[in-house]
Formats: C-alpha cells, structure tokens, sequence
C-alpha cells in the first residue's frame, strides 16, 4: 500500500479508506496479514498511534481481525469482504455523481460521460485486475478528478 | 502525570521577553509538534524542559517532578545545532552518551548506525551536515528515555536524510511509553507525525489541541494552520 | 564507568596529544641543556640552570589561562549543551576539569623539575656548591622531605587556586551575554585582589589547624667559616595551604552551581 496523503483531511481517516480500498479492489487478500503498525508508520511517515487507531476502527468495522504477537489480518468472510467492496463502491459512484451535478450535467449526460470513457479505454482493461498493483482510494479520486477536468476542458474547446 | 507541565512560565533575557506566560500540560506517550516561526521560542520552551536553562518567572514541571539531574536522566535533549566533540569518532561519541544515560541500547545503537548508514569509525568532524544529524538522532533514539526533545531536527538537511530522520522517528518511538516534543517550523513533511500540536508565536501559546481534530474543525492542513495562526 | 570517570577519561582523551608534545619538549630541551652544560659552565656560569628554568616559568604563566581556556572550550566547540544536558552537576563537570589539569600541571612540573635538577648536577658553581653543602650538613633526610613535600603540596594548592580562579571568572563571563571575554577579565583581576587582601586574614584563621610543615634551619656563621656554622631549626607551618585548598573548592562549587543555571551555547 502507497498512500499519497491530503494533509486537511484526518490521516488516520485516509489510512482507514487506504486499507478499505485494498480490500475491495483486492490488493489484499482475504486472510492476508497487513504491515504492521510499526511498517506502516515507517511506509508513510506518520504515527504509529494514528496507524493503531485505523487498525482499531477497522477490528470495530469487523474488516480485519488481530491476532496477538502475529499482526493484523484481513477477515476471511467472503460476506464481509463483499460488504466492504459494496461500501467502498457505492461511496466512490457517489462522489463522482455528486461531482458530476456540481459540474452541471444532467443525468444522460453523466452515462453518456461514462461510456465514451468506458469505449476509449476498453483496450486498455487488464485481465486479472485484482492481482496488478493497484492504486489507492485517494490517488483514484485524484487522478479521476483530473482526467475529469481534463475532458471538460477538452469539451469546452 | 503529565509529560511536561508549565504554569505561567516567563523567560527573559535582560529586556526581550522570549516565553511570556505559559501554560501548558503535555500529556505522556504522545508524538508533539512544536510549532511555530523563528523567534517564537520553541526552543526556549525545550531548553527549560531539558533543564538547561531556568524560567524568570513561573514553574515547569517535567515527567512529574521538577527538572533535576534525575528528570535528566530519563530525558533526550536533540539540540537545533551541533554539539558532538568534533575530535571524536562516531564510536567515542556514541560511547560517552552510553556513559552517561543508562538506558542506551547498544544493539539498537549498531542497529541504527547500520540503518542509518554511519560509519562507526568516522571522525565527528569530516561528517557532513545530515550525518551529524543523523547521529543525533541514533545518540537520542537508541535509549529508553521517558522523553525526546527535538529542537528542528530537519531545518537544513536534504530531502533523502529528512525521510530516513523521520522514518527512524516514527519506527523507533514507542507509543505510550515515550512522549516526543518535536519543534519545527516547516511543518509539511513532519505534520503526519503529530498526535499533539503546539502553536506557539511571539512568546504565546496561540493554538493547541489533536491534529486530526484540528484538521477536520479547520478543514486545512496543519500547514495552512499554522499559517492562519502564526 | 561511573559519570565522573567518563568525564575525565573524555578529557584525557581530549588533552594528552598537547601534554605528550609539552613534555616531549621539555625532554628535549633539557637533553640539550644537559649536553651543552658542560660547554658553557666556565664561561656563562648558571646559564643552563636559568635556561632550565623557563619550562617552569611557562608552566606558572600557563596556570593563568589553563582553567579560563579548558572551560571555555566547550563553548568555542558549542559542546556545552550536551555536556549540560547529561545527568551530571555542574561541580562534576568542573571538577573533571580541574583534576585532569593538575594532573597535567604534576607530569609536566615533574619532567621539568627532573630536567632541572640534571643540568644542576653538571653545573656545580660556587653558589650552589656551598648551599648544597650547607644543606646537606644541617637537613636530616626526614626533614629535608618534609619540606619538599610541603612546598609541593603548597605549590600544588595554589595552581589548584589559580585554575579555579581561571574557571570561576570564565563561567561568571557566560552568564552576561556581551562582553563575557572582558567580565571574565576583570573578575580575574578582582579575585586576584581579594585574595591578597583577605589572604593574611584567611592565613591567621587556618594557623590553629595542623598544616603542612616547612623546616628551615637558620645558621650564624662561627669563626670557623662556612664549615663552624651552628644551625637553629624552625617549622614553619605553610599557612596559605589550607586557604588555597578552600577557596579552589568554594570557586569550584560557585561556577557549577552557576553552569546549571544557564547554558546557552
């Protein structure tokens, strides 16, 4: 996991979502063990105390489970897993259509968005997506916000 | 027990009043930032606490009691300038620390010369600036003490030594037992460090409280804070 | 290894590269001495002995800066700050000083009083013969060391003194922030003043307790010459010893407690 942090939001916020998205996109497995509190705050520079408390809420979610002097897993449950990938998608479609509305466009004009982008890309879409290297919830929301700003600019000339 | 405990402290130097009413409760275990321009007196708040200099006026209380040689003890002191023998080695220097604190590592002294990438045989003097502050940080981060005192530990180094100073903070700091006081005022790369900050301008405490609280109240980074306040 | 003897082995560490050259010099100045004595003892009488008395001299003058520079060095380097933020008082750190410096002073004294009493022994002219004679014939050997070790002991206490007085004057010089080379200077000076002002008092008041003791013996020549003298013996007790000792350690104590206060390199 490689975090690009934005400092104005709560870090150990962007931890949690961190981990959550490598669940749902599948960069790590069910049952997989995750840095350790110590790797994690070495990896992105930050407290190991914000780390814990991630840590923490994601035992409280149910997400991961700790197990004493082994380190911190992923829970096995298919059920749970799917859960969080549900949560975690629903919440990314709702920024991009909430961000979408802000920028003016009707709601044929947001599916007609999404599939040009979809048939632009088409050939660019890997095989087994869940086993590539993927990036983080923030860095998705970051990119998306600029190829985003990128195609208005491109339609407005 | 607070780490640090500071009613009304004042210090002055003949007519320039460099604190000037502190009141401030440290709470152990954390990671602090001390933050503020130069000239706040960040480094006049460490000095106190590491027993170096006195206050004019007020009281500070450090680890529960007042500072002393046994307040000392359990405190490291990483002052903003070099203050290694420069005829020493890195080894007599680590050597004199070790004679000094009781509660140095000297496993975890190899380890983070090996770390750290210093070599143990090199004169004080031929290192460059971000080794030297490499070294301090090995000195301090290698013992068991109850408080650090870091006085800017990345003003001036490059940006390769600022990752490997502040990846050796956030790996070697044991959280709820130890309570680090970090003062800077570049606050960009540290400020995911920060249970606690301190905004301290002109003498004055102007801001405290959680990081995280702060950023979501302010919605700003401790940065743009910083920048608001100071 | 206790703190204190970490602090003296630092200090060792950091001063016996300049003492092996002082006594290397010493040696070296008196091998010459000893080999040119014969040369000279006809035509410049007592020329050598004089010459071998300079490393002394130059020692005497060194006492003067020795305390003052061996504290001030740690400021020059900027290393106050973490010697002060060890667990260690301020008297240790003084007191670390003082002793690798007497200890120093003893080793170079030592080899030049060595060196001096060699080119002595070649250089046997009138004067020194008849003394020589006069003070074997009257000095039992007890007494004779008696005296030695007094005198020594005296000397020793009094280049304590003068090193304290140095370290005093330099620790008061920190404590203003402009001009501490000048404070320093000036309390030197009025130290120096003190002293001999209150020395006679401080004298008078240790006379009732044992001191060192010096035994001369003073002689009426008879009318037989030099070889008829009858001699009477005096013990002199060395009254400066005692006040030299205390007030090397009130100094002492007075700059460390001062070092805690204020460390601002």
């Amino acid at each position: 996991m490689e975090l690009r942090f934005d400092e104005s939001i709560p870090i150990y916020q962007q931890i949690l979502q961190g981990v959550l998205w490598d669940v749902a996109v599948g960069a790590v497995e069910p049952g997989s063990r995750l840095p350790s509190v110590r790797e994690l705050s070495k990896l992105t520079r930050s407290n190991p105390n914000t780390v814990q408390r991630a840590y923490m809420e994601l035992e409280r979610m149910g997400v991961v489970e700790t197990q004493r002097g082994q380190g911190t897993f992923v829970v096995g449950d298919p059920s749970i897993i799917g859960e969080v990938r549900t949560n975690v998608t629903s919440s990314a479609v709702r920024s991009f259509v909430e961000e979408m509305r802000r920028l003016k466009y009707s709601d044929e004009g947001i599916i007609e968005l999404v599939r040009e982008q979809l048939r632009n890309t088409r050939g660019l879409q890997k095989e087994n997506p869940a086993q590539e290297p993927c990036e983080s919830g923030t860095e998705m929301v970051q990119r998306t916000t600029g190829e985003l700003s990128e195609v208005i600019a491109d339609g407005r000339n | 027990m607070a780490a640090i405990e500071m009613r009304g402290v004042q210090k002055s130097y003949y007519l320039a009043r460099a604190l000037d009413g502190i009141d401030l409760s440290i709470e152990p275990g954390k990671i602090v930032g001390l933050l503020g321009p130069n000239g706040a007196g960040k480094s006049t708040l460490l000095k106190l606490c590491a027993g170096l200099i006195h206050p004019t006026a007020g009281s500070v209380r450090v680890l529960g009691q007042e500072v002393s040689l046994k307040t000392k003890a359990r405190t490291a002191f990483v002052p903003e300038i070099d203050t290694f023998y420069g005829w020493m080695t890195v080894s007599e220097a680590l050597r004199l620390e070790a004679s000094m604190f009781a509660d140095i590592d000297p496993a975890e002294v190899t380890e983070l010369l090996r770390e750290l990438k210093l070599d143990a045989r090199a004169r004080i003097a031929h290192l460059s600036k971000g080794m030297r502050a490499k070294l301090k940080l090995v000195a301090a981060m290698s013992r068991k003490a109850d408080l650090v005192l870091m006085d800017e530990p990345l003003a001036g180094i490059d940006p390769p030594a600022r990752a490997a100073i502040l990846e050796t903070i956030a790996t070697r700091y044991r959280p709820g037992e130890q309570t680090i006081v970090i003062s800077t005022h570049e606050v960009l790369e540290s400020e995911k460090l920060f249970d606690d900050v301190v905004f301290l301008s002109g003498g004055r405490i102007a801001l405290q409280g959680n990081a995280d609280q702060l950023r979501v109240e302010k919605g700003k980074s401790l940065n743009e804070v910083f920048a608001e306040v100071c | 290894m206790t703190r204190w003897l970490a602090l003296i082995r630092k200090e060792i560490q950091a001063s016996w590269g300049p003492t092996a050259v002082a006594a290397a010099l010493i040696v070296a100045l008196d091998t010459w001495l000893i080999a040119r004595t014969t040369a000279w003892r006809i035509r410049y009488p007592g020329l050598s002995f004089g010459l071998a008395m300079v490393p002394l001299a130059v020692l005497m003058v060194w006492t003067i800066w020795a305390g003052y520079l061996a504290v001030r060095s740690e400021w020059h380097g900027r290393t106050s700050m973490r010697l002060m933020s060890f667990p260690v008082s301020g008297r240790t750190v003084l007191g670390s000083k003082i002793v690798v410096l007497m200890a120093q002073f003893t080793i170079l004294a030592g080899i030049a009083v060595v060196g001096l009493l060699l080119v002595a022994a070649r250089e046997p002219g009138i004067q020194f013969g008849t003394v020589g004679s006069m003070i074997t014939t009257a000095f039992k050997p007890w007494e004779l060391a008696v005296t030695v070790a007094s005198m020594t002991l005296v000397l020793l206490a009094g280049v304590a003194y003068v090193l304290s007085m140095g370290i005093f004057s330099f620790v008061i010089g920190t404590t203003v922030a402009r001009l501490s080379g000048l404070i320093a200077v000036v309390v030197f000076g009025l130290l120096g003043y003190i002293s001999n002002a209150l020395g006679p008092l401080a004298m008078y008041v240790f006379s009732f307790i044992p001191n060192p003791s010096i035994i001369i013996h003073s002689f009426t020549f008879g009318p037989g010459g030099a070889e008829a003298a009858t001699y009477v013996r005096h013990v002199i007790p060395a009254l400066p010893f005692w006040p030299l000792v205390l007030g090397s350690v009130i100094l002492l104590l007075i700059a460390g407690r001062l070092l805690e206060t204020e460390v601002d390199a």
